[in-house]
């Protein structure tokens, strides 16, 4: 891991972004929905459909260009996806076919299991201790 | 008795069967133990019965290595010692402290927890508790303040240390007239041992030299030498002792004044709650009645075995929102706080009233949105003197529920808000207290400059191992990953990893540790199991400087429990 550097964002960035992104579910004001369960690679991409799904996308995108420049997480969207989908079971297809709750909920799954295994899911960007799967799930929003 | 050695006339020779060198939290420990036996007792103070400017400037020295307190200011010469400004925090060290770990070179101490156990109750009651008991879960009980819900199987754990009440602290104010009235234990104050004088073999000590400021020199000869003046003195009057050997005394493999440790603590992070009213009020400072504790949060032994890291002392401190911490500023708050400190002095006296400062913790949890709607607005009101008279009257009757209207017309419930954790939180500072490394190269040495006795003045150079930055970091980590998978909060590390640099407010917790270190190896440590000076028949040391680790909590307590464990052992070898 690596030291925190300059400091890139706030706290209520995290809080907003970091910590509800994870936190999810309806305790998450969900800043907006998604309308239409568009296939990827047509008028959605899996950032937008993130940022879509999450409240405070700006504080999140924020996140992940942090999260970005600190080379803990892939830079491209492509690789970006893959590793995320590879990381979170049933993220693929909460994004294609499932609602927002399914996509905050296998995001939640997900960080849970990474924090619980205090393994190499766990990173920290500007200092702040992070799940990898929300690292990528931010910048993923950044590069939307 | 209590005699001064100014009066001693010159070149008298004191005998003793036990002579204890310092007057400190140890060395009353000792005096206390032994008054009324049948042993002939001698206790040296460097000082008088209060502070002298004079007497204290004796420990001045030099600092290198990294930053530190001045040395005249790290400790206190007068009756009493460094009890005299001792913080009161107590909690045993824990049977993992006492094993040798692979992972900490040095670790590993000749006796385990085991045998401090018979002792512990008792030096509880000597540093002033009542109850001698640090189990979580009982005190987690009689807590107004919620325990953060951490698994058994998780890496970190929260554990509570208690305080000794500041009023009783200073061992003198409990112990000064038990050793008045003992007529076989004398404490000589302003008695300044500058040297310990061995045999020809340096196997025996056959006196100590001492001198006062005032000009008179004495000499003390005892069957048993007692070295008992701190972490750094101890070490300085060994090295000090060079008569017979250039070295000095029971530094046959030059050890005396290596290993120097200290609990290192800075700011290291800070969590952003969740939740805004998370609380923390487990963590700070609370009075419950029989003990005043303070919870912190730390690695779990298994955690610290297999991430291979030393002990680290986590205390959570709130953030609060500029404009609530400006009114929590205010002196309209001192008032709260007062109020709710005289509810929980009388809560002392009659359960009843104890239960008036749970009511209005209560309501002020109750009247939360409210408080934030005050304090958003402009300063708090204050309370007024005779509505809290009016409450501690009422409550006193046991009209609890009539005082309770006063109190509603009144914002002292702002400020009980505040103890009870129960502001909404900006965020929590975490600073961190470390079980530092032993370390050869962490040491007290002698410098050419000389104190006002002519004695050699002590360089300290303290320094780490990689280890210390290490295990803060990740246990920072584990904490945060901790936080996260909870949804407790989100926790930003605020130190770089460089392991060589340190945070601007780096400071020990005037402990100082290690230097005259406790193996059953003398090539590895300078006493024994029993405190007994390697290859010296009669010369024992006392104090947090027989330390081999340190742990990461504060030493009093085993400084006091080690200090009764050395009596019953020179009981059996004096008869």
């Amino acid at each position: 891991m690596t030291g925190p550097g300059p400091r890139r964002f706030s706290r209520r960035t995290i809080l907003r972004g970091g910590i509800l992104l994870a936190i999810g579910g309806a305790a998450s004001a969900v800043a907006g929905s998604v309308s239409g369960l568009l296939p990827f690679g047509r008028a959605v991409t899996p950032g937008a459909r993130l940022a879509a799904v999450l409240a405070h996308r700006d504080a999140a995108a924020r996140v992940g260009r942090a999260a970005l420049a600190s080379g803990h997480v892939e830079r491209d969207a492509d690789a970006l996806l893959a590793g995320l989908v590879a990381s979170v079971p049933d993220l693929d297809a909460a994004l294609r076919n499932g609602s927002d709750d399914d996509v905050r909920a296998a995001l939640d799954i997900a960080r849970r299991r990474e924090f619980a295994a205090h393994g190499a899911g766990v990173i920290r960007i500007d200092g702040w201790v992070v799940a990898r799967s929300e690292a990528r799930a931010c910048a993923l929003i950044a590069l939307a | 008795m209590i005699d001064d050695a100014r009066t001693i006339p010159a070149d008298s020779d004191l005998t003793a069967d036990i002579c204890v060198i310092g007057g400190g939290a140890a060395g009353i420990a000792i005096g206390r133990e032994l008054a009324g036996s049948s042993l002939k007792v001698i206790i040296l103070e460097s000082g008088g019965l209060e502070f002298e400017t004079a007497v204290n400037d004796l420990d001045k020295g030099d600092i290198v290595g990294l930053p530190y307190f001045l040395l005249d200011t790290a400790r206190l010469r007068y009756f009493g010692g460094s009890s005299n400004h001792w913080g009161g925090v107590c909690r045993p060290l824990e049977p993992i402290d006492f094993e040798a770990r692979d992972w900490i070179p040095g670790s590993g101490w000749p006796i385990t927890r085991a045998d401090l156990d018979p002792y512990y109750p008792r030096a509880a009651t000597i540093a002033g508790l009542q109850v001698a008991n640090w189990d979580l879960a009982r005190w987690s009980r009689v807590s107004r303040y919620p325990v953060w819900p951490f698994a058994p199987d998780d890496p970190i754990e929260s554990v509570v240390a208690q305080v000794v009440d500041s009023d009783i602290r200073a061992f003198p104010k409990r112990f000064r007239s038990a050793i008045e009235a003992a007529t076989n234990v004398t404490v000589q104050l302003h008695a300044n041992a500058i040297s310990i004088d061995t045999e020809a073999s340096s196997r025996h000590v056959e006196r100590i030299r001492v001198a006062t400021l005032e000009g008179n020199k004495f000499t003390v000869t005892a069957r048993v030498v007692i070295l008992a003046s701190g972490g750094l003195e101890n070490a300085r009057l060994l090295l000090a002792s060079d008569g017979v050997r250039p070295d000095g005394v029971g530094n046959d493999h030059g050890l005396v004044g290596r290993y120097f440790m200290e609990h290192p603590r800075f700011r290291a992070g800070m969590i952003v709650p969740a939740d805004p009213r998370l609380r923390i009020g487990f963590y700070d400072f609370q009075d419950v009645g029989e003990a005043i504790l303070q919870g912190y949060l730390t690695l779990t032994n298994a955690a610290a075995r297999q991430e291979r890291l030393t002990d680290v002392q986590i205390r959570l401190n709130p953030i609060y929102d500029p404009a609530i911490q400006a009114a929590l500023d205010a002196p309209v708050v001192d008032a709260a706080r007062d109020l709710e400190e005289r509810l929980g002095k009388v809560s002392k006296i009659g359960n009843a009233i104890g239960e008036v400062g749970k009511d209005l913790t209560v309501l002020s949890a109750d009247l939360m949105s409210w408080q934030q709607d005050v304090i958003a607005g402009g300063p708090l009101a204050v309370p007024l003197p005779d509505v809290v008279d009016e409450v501690i009257r009422r409550a006193g009757t046991g009209n609890v529920e009539a005082a309770m209207p006063l109190l509603f017309g009144d914002l002292a419930t702002a400020g009980l808000g505040q103890l009870a954790g129960g502001l909404p939180l900006d965020g929590i500072w975490l600073s961190t207290r470390i079980e530092q490394t032993p370390n050869p190269d962490s040491r007290v040495s002698l410098t050419d400059h000389r104190d006002a006795l002519g004695m050699r003045q002590i360089q300290l150079d303290w320094r780490f191992t990689d280890l210390e930055k290490r295990s803060v970091i990740r246990t920072l980590e584990l904490l945060g990953a901790e936080l996260g998978r909870y949804g407790l909060g989100r926790l930003r590390v605020e130190i770089d990893d460089d392991p060589q640099s340190w945070p601007d407010d780096l400071a020990g917790g005037w402990h100082h540790m290690g230097t005259t270190r406790m193996h059953d190896d003398p090539t590895r440590g300078v006493v024994n199991r029993d405190c007994q000076v390697h290859g010296i028949d009669n010369l024992y040391i006392a104090g947090s400087s027989v330390f081999t680790t340190a742990g990461s909590g504060t030493p009093t307590m085993t400084v006091v429990a080690l200090a009764l464990r050395l009596v019953d052992h020179l009981r059996e070898q004096l008869g």
